[in-house]
């Protein structure tokens, strides 16, 4: 077996034989919130749709992750301006305020969308919204959505079954973009994971919905699925990218016992006295952290505990939920209303926030960066939209709390909205076959060699990349040492094209190959990452940079090309005028 | 000190003329540790050919590593196996099987 080169492609080969290609004028690359808000507009506008999904539709992905919460103007006083200034200043004025004016005004509509679709928000008795008041809000904001986002895309989903334009595949991974005429994409090369066979789709437009790339890191609480294929098959297919070393770190990500490693606690709900008046506590059970700060500065005040040797036995900081300041009574209520979910998968894994402290630090949550996107959800290469968080200029140096959800509806809608219009301005293209693009994958899972020799499988590269992005590109950067992690990258690179091994599989579910050619967009990926951090020579937001440890006074961009190197460019900003009535 | 989990794992690949057959694997275990875990373990020490579902969503609610543990269906990522134990693992759904543990939510 040793050397021998993978063979098992005769399946993969005859299926494309096969000729088992599908036709459709929108076809959404990701079945989360973005993407099945996309298919819903699309079908509205009369398109066939086709949505793939690396996983199984509604349990795969980042949006099932997320919490409660999703940010939108309810509460009397408050307004879409204010929404829209907390945003700018939270996002540490790199947020691209074009998108952050959208974001605001079309969030009340799309709530109502979602209520439509039979997705439930947590109301007062009166029957107004119940929201909480998360840090850096200047009202209370955050509508809690019942089941989070499992829960929003549930709705969706039950929304989208209503149309039969819309088809859905999941456990389909799409690994490379087609175009008859360069630039714009007219079809995609997919690894159907059911039967193990590469497959293709021929459409009119494409939406990137793939969500964001924290699988880089070797501390993420974020899906393994989330390894950033859209923003590299944007990047392949000529698209600008923006922003990429923006990286949100989360504060409280519970870091033992193993089993429930990796499980978020929302510290914006630890911290806040009206909701579970609890604190976060040092290795030596003293306080460090004041008030609600941003996750930003949390994260800082936790990392110089944990620097100054004052972290907990597992390098963290504990959640400590015991000396609530509202009583053991009211603290239940609140776990019960506001965290029920999280308080009873913990407590049935033994960990009872009542009763015990428990470890958590920092992880990877989100990735800010991303594709560059226009106001209609338009990428920088005609025919290819994208929305969620797989775009990069939203969310600037700092998401505030809520607003991801947010944007998976808002920008989702328009998304699907702009590629069905496109789709039907589109010319009819003769099919072409994509045989180039086929023999390119297939190439690629060829150079695979057979071995059952571990340090050589897909898992130990993608460990590998993960240390190194962790300890060169993670909380804190500095020049030389994001030089040393692009270099340690192309090294792995190198390995992987020479050295990287599968077990011979045959048929279904072939989860090597489909991890090898996941690691090779990440190693991609990884590099550019590495180039934006390097490139942002300041402190913002979540880039903490130990050589440049202060912010500029005028912002800017990092913009990436596939052959245009990387630049930097101007925030575009609103004019305050326009709030105006 | 390491004990064992034993797992008897029901391995099934539709494209081979194989039988379906009962693999057994043996985890060291320090304490412990979720199905989720061991499937993890025996896909990156012991074997890479096992299929199953990896996503983990962190709030105990997609289903997605629904697992048949000695004839019951449990999920993965909450359920703890104890070091000396032997214990049997089946697909949730076997009339939508894709291979070994993982199926079709869809159909």
């Amino acid at each position: 077996m040793e050397g021998a080169r993978f063979a098992s492609v005769e399946p993969v080969m005859k299926n494309y034989e096969d000729k088992q290609s599908i036709l459709t004028d929108v076809l959404i690359i990701g079945g989360g919130g973005a993407g099945i808000r996309a298919a819903i507009e699309a079908a509205r506008e009369g398109c066939r749709v086709i949505v793939t999904n690396k996983g199984p539709v509604g349990r795969s992905g980042v949006t099932p992750m997320a919490m409660e919460a999703l940010q939108c103007v309810c509460t009397p006083g408050d307004s879409e301006e204010l929404h829209f200034r907390d945003a700018v200043a939270g996002e540490r004025y790199l947020g691209d305020e074009r998108l952050i004016a959208v974001m605001v005004q079309e969030a009340r509509q799309r709530v109502r969308d979602l209520e439509s679709f039979g997705v439930h928000f947590k109301r007062k008795p009166d029957g107004r919204f119940d929201p909480m008041h998360h840090p850096g809000q200047t009202f209370p904001r955050t509508l809690f959505i019942q089941g989070g986002g499992y829960g929003m895309l549930a709705g969706l989903l039950a929304e989208a079954g209503k149309y039969p334009e819309i088809q859905i595949l999941s456990d389909t991974f799409v690994v490379k973009l087609c175009a008859d005429r360069e630039p714009t994409p007219s079809g995609a090369i997919y690894l159907d994971l059911k039967d193990g066979r590469l497959k293709s789709v021929h459409c009119q437009a494409v939406v990137l919905a793939t969500g964001g790339y924290e699988e880089l890191w070797a501390f993420t609480d974020a899906a393994v699925t989330a390894c950033g294929d859209g923003v590299i098959l944007a990047y392949e297919a000529g698209a600008k990218l923006i922003d990429l070393e923006m990286v949100q770190f989360y504060p409280t990500v519970i870091l033992h016992p193993s089993a429930i490693a990796g499980t978020l606690f929302q510290y914006e709900l630890i911290v806040n006295p009206e909701v579970l008046g609890g604190r976060l506590l040092n290795g030596k059970k003293e306080t460090f952290l004041a008030g609600m700060p941003l996750r930003d500065d949390v994260i800082r005040a936790i990392w110089k505990e944990i620097q100054s040797g004052r972290g907990t036995e597992h390098g963290g900081v504990f959640i400590d939920l015991t000396h609530s300041s509202k009583g053991r009574d009211a603290l239940t209520a609140a776990l019960e209303k506001w965290q029920p979910n999280q308080f009873h998968y913990l407590k049935d894994m033994g960990v009872d926030l009542r009763e015990v402290m428990v470890e958590a630090g920092p992880h990877v949550h989100f990735t800010m960066g991303g594709i560059a996107i226009d106001e209609r959800a338009r990428t920088s290469v005609p025919g290819l939209f994208a929305a969620g968080e797989v775009t990069g200029n939203l969310h600037g140096a700092n998401r505030i709390s809520g607003n991801s959800l947010t944007e998976t509806q808002v920008f989702g809608a328009i998304a699907g909205s702009s590629a069905a219009a496109f789709a039907k301005e589109r010319a009819r293209l003769a099919s072409t076959k994509f045989q180039g693009e086929i023999e390119e994958v297939l190439r690629l899972i060829r150079g695979l060699s057979v071995s059952r020799v571990h340090s050589l499988r897909p898992y130990p590269f993608r460990q590998r990349l993960q240390n190194i992005m962790w300890e060169r590109c993670g909380l804190e950067r500095d020049g030389e040492g994001l030089r040393e992690g692009r270099a340690d990258v192309e090294e792995l690179v190198k390995k992987a094209v020479t050295e990287m091994a599968v077990a011979e599989t045959v048929g279904p579910y072939p989860q090597e190959i489909q991890e090898a050619l996941e690691i090779r967009m990440m190693l991609s990926l990884a590099g550019l990452v590495l180039d934006s951090a390097f490139f942002r020579k300041e402190t913002r937001g979540h880039h903490l940079r130990m050589d440049y440890p202060s912010s500029a006074a005028d912002p800017q961009h990092t913009f990436l090309a596939r052959g245009r190197g990387i630049w930097e460019g101007e925030v575009q900003r609103r004019d305050p005028a326009k709030w105006k009535k | 000190m390491e004990k064992i989990i034993r797992v008897s794992i029901l391995r099934e690949n539709p494209a081979t003329a194989k039988a379906p057959c009962v693999q057994i694997y043996e985890v060291e275990a320090k304490g412990e540790m979720t199905i989720l875990e061991i499937l993890h373990k025996i896909y990156q020490q012991l074997d890479p050919t096992i299929a199953y579902r990896r996503y983990r969503c962190g709030r105990r609610i997609c289903r997605s590593c629904e697992v048949k543990l000695d004839g019951k269906i449990v999920r993965g990522c909450a359920t703890l196996l104890r070091p000396g134990g032997t214990y049997s693992l089946e697909p949730a759904r076997p009339s939508s099987l894709i291979r070994d543990l993982v199926f079709e939510f869809d159909k």
